[in-house]
């Protein structure tokens, strides 16, 4: 069968799956994020913005990888759209038993739900139910399966783990309604970069960047969960992020003006934080870091170049140290990062800066390490990143450089808060 | 005779985090032992630069976890709450071998 | 009872996150909107209406499972 997987492409830090970049995200971002956006849920169209993106994305991508591949049979369509379902860490879904009218889906487990439980509180019952992606993603598969047009499926969650069912369960039923919906800006306006020799510096961020991309990082055979680094990661579609991020600071500006545009961007920073906190955190707590790095790390200022290193295995563009000034200072700058490639396919130009999780993760780089100290190995815990937040010695970041402002590269300076 | 130390995480809700510290290096025939117990995968990071080690670990389902570094002195063991009986089996594994090391050195 | 914005936040910052007042604000953007109140306007003195404090308590619940105490909001 011509599974769909993807290939990493070392000269653009980008994983592609059939024109569609994929990124290693964990379940503290993807719930945050999805938290932060519901929060407009009384005065934006929220919800149909978080389904919506998710199904216009798998719709043409698996789309494209049926006609590619020449795959003809119904039911090595719905394997692969359930194959890789689980492959990224989106869960378990059982799609076999569908036919074109729809059906029933049981998943043994779901990212969102399963990370939600694992960081928020349950959802209350009168809330909408948890799996707004798995639901767009189960509309555009069976729209691209059954060769029909985006927004011909709708799916309903209809059990949700979060509100004390024992499983995520889902109906697809054809849809009537006429529905907005929109192309995925796939691999954006990308760039490349030229490879540079790192073999001679302490920390051999080429040699880490292959170690991690050739690690079966994918769904367990059990649930299709990737439990991994103290957290559940996914292989996530970056424009899943940018869609829903950028379709909403779209609609919040035509609704609220600058006031949404402003507190919007500072939320979905913050996500980018809490992304480095848990993710950057966990790994650098992790096994893995203690065999492939730590045996690098002469100083604690390798500490940051190890985990930049890391970060261009993750298919997020490509990261490097510009400035670095122990406990004061970090200068990145980024490379086809994944933000403004999408911006800039979507929408061309920007009037503020739009590297979202960028701007978040790098200050949370320098909390990690300068603030809290992570070579000493705490407990991430929800206290401990408090305990950072409210420091004296608490970094913040803001991005300098915009290439979808129209600057040639993304970069962004975390200094210290009460500077 | 103390084999090996342990120190146990508290802080996690639904497992049982075990840090053993061994007074021998973690040996390719330890690995081999303790593969009966789940899947074994290994990490062979030495093949990307010298200055780094191999990783393993050893999972079955969500039930159980363990992991470490090639000819590191620490091991980890991860059990969910449904399966601390797996701990005296563990440590009798880790004694027996550790006890075969001596014999034979 | 006169509850300012500042009292909310120290209250906010101190029990939640420093974060957790953005959030709420995110949620009631539209309702600060209803009263005139706009982002550059809200200042720490400003007072909350009733009518608000009971629509943030009710957020406050939902997000944090947490209550605004009584000093700052009577039901």
């Amino acid at each position: 069968m011509n599974n769909l997987n993807g290939t990493f492409l070392p000269n653009r830090n980008a994983y592609i799956a059939e024109q569609e970049p994929m990124i290693l995200h964990c379940h503290h971002y993807n719930t945050f994020l999805q938290a932060s956006l519901e929060d407009t849920k009384s005065y934006l169209p929220i919800y149909p913005i978080l389904i919506d993106s998710a199904r216009d994305i798998v719709y043409l991508q698996l789309k494209n990888h049926f006609i590619i591949n020449q795959i003809k049979t119904i039911n090595e369509k719905l394997q692969i759209a359930s194959d890789f379902f689980s492959f990224c860490g989106f869960g378990k879904a059982d799609l076999s038993k569908l036919t074109p009218d729809g059906g029933n889906i049981v998943c043994i487990a779901e990212h969102y739900s399963t990370g939600w439980l694992d960081k928020f509180v349950p959802r209350k019952l009168d809330e909408p139910n948890v799996s707004f992606f798995a639901s767009g993603y189960f509309s555009g598969a069976f729209e691209a399966i059954f060769d029909k047009n985006q927004g011909q499926y709708k799916t309903t969650q209809t059990k949700c783990i979060t509100k004390g069912d024992e499983f995520p369960c889902f109906e697809i039923t054809l849809n009537h309604d006429i529905l907005n919906h929109f192309d995925s800006p796939q691999e954006g306006v990308f760039n490349m970069f030229e490879p540079y020799d790192c073999s001679k510096d302490a920390i051999n961020a080429d040699a880490i960047k292959l170690a991690l991309v050739q690690m079966p990082i994918m769904g367990n055979h059990k649930n299709g969960l990737i439990e991994a680094f103290g957290v559940f990661l996914t292989r996530m579609y970056a424009n899943y992020y940018c869609l829903i991020s950028y379709r909403t600071l779209q609609k919040l500006k035509e609704k609220m003006g600058e006031d949404g545009v402003a507190l919007g961007s500072k939320l979905l920073t913050e996500a980018g934080h809490v992304c480095a906190f848990n993710t950057f955190g966990g790994i650098m707590k992790s096994t893995e870091w203690s065999g492939l790095i730590k045996p690098m790390i002469k100083s604690k200022e390798d500490w940051v170049y190890g985990i930049v290193a890391v970060v261009n295995a993750f298919g997020w563009g490509q990261w490097e140290v510009l400035e670095l000034i122990p406990n004061t200072k970090l200068v990145i700058k980024i490379t086809s990062g994944y933000e403004a490639n999408s911006y800039l396919k979507m929408y061309e130009k920007s009037e503020y800066p739009i590297s979202f999780l960028a701007t978040g993760g790098v200050a949370g780089i320098m909390n990690l390490i300068y603030n809290g100290d992570i070579s000493q190995n705490p407990e991430l815990n929800e206290t401990y990143y408090q305990e950072i937040q409210r420091s004296k010695h608490c970094f913040e970041s803001k991005q300098t450089y915009c290439r979808a402002k129209g600057d040639e590269f993304d970069i962004i300076e975390a200094i210290l808060k009460n500077q | 005779m103390q084999l090996f130390e342990v120190i146990e995480n508290k802080n996690c809700r639904k497992h049982i985090r075990k840090c053993y510290t061994l007074k021998t290096p973690l040996l390719p025939s330890l690995i081999e032992s303790l593969a009966e117990f789940g899947f074994l995968e290994v990490q062979n990071f030495s093949q990307f630069s010298p200055l780094s080690k191999d990783c393993f670990k050893i999972y079955a389902d969500d039930s159980l976890y363990i992991n470490g570094i090639l000819y590191d002195f620490q091991i980890h063991l991860t059990v969910s709450l449904a399966n601390i009986n797996f701990i005296p089996i563990f440590e009798s594994e880790l004694t027996k071998w550790i006890l075969l090391q001596k014999t034979n050195s | 009872m006169i509850t300012k914005v500042k009292d909310l936040k120290t209250w906010s910052d101190g029990e939640i996150s420093p974060f957790a007042w953005q959030r709420i604000m995110f949620r009631h953007l539209a309702d600060f909107r209803e009263t005139g109140l706009f982002l550059q306007n809200i200042k720490d003195d400003t007072i909350l209406e009733q009518k608000i404090l009971e629509k943030i308590n009710k957020s406050y619940f939902d997000v944090y499972n947490i209550k605004l105490p009584n000093h700052l909001f009577a039901n």
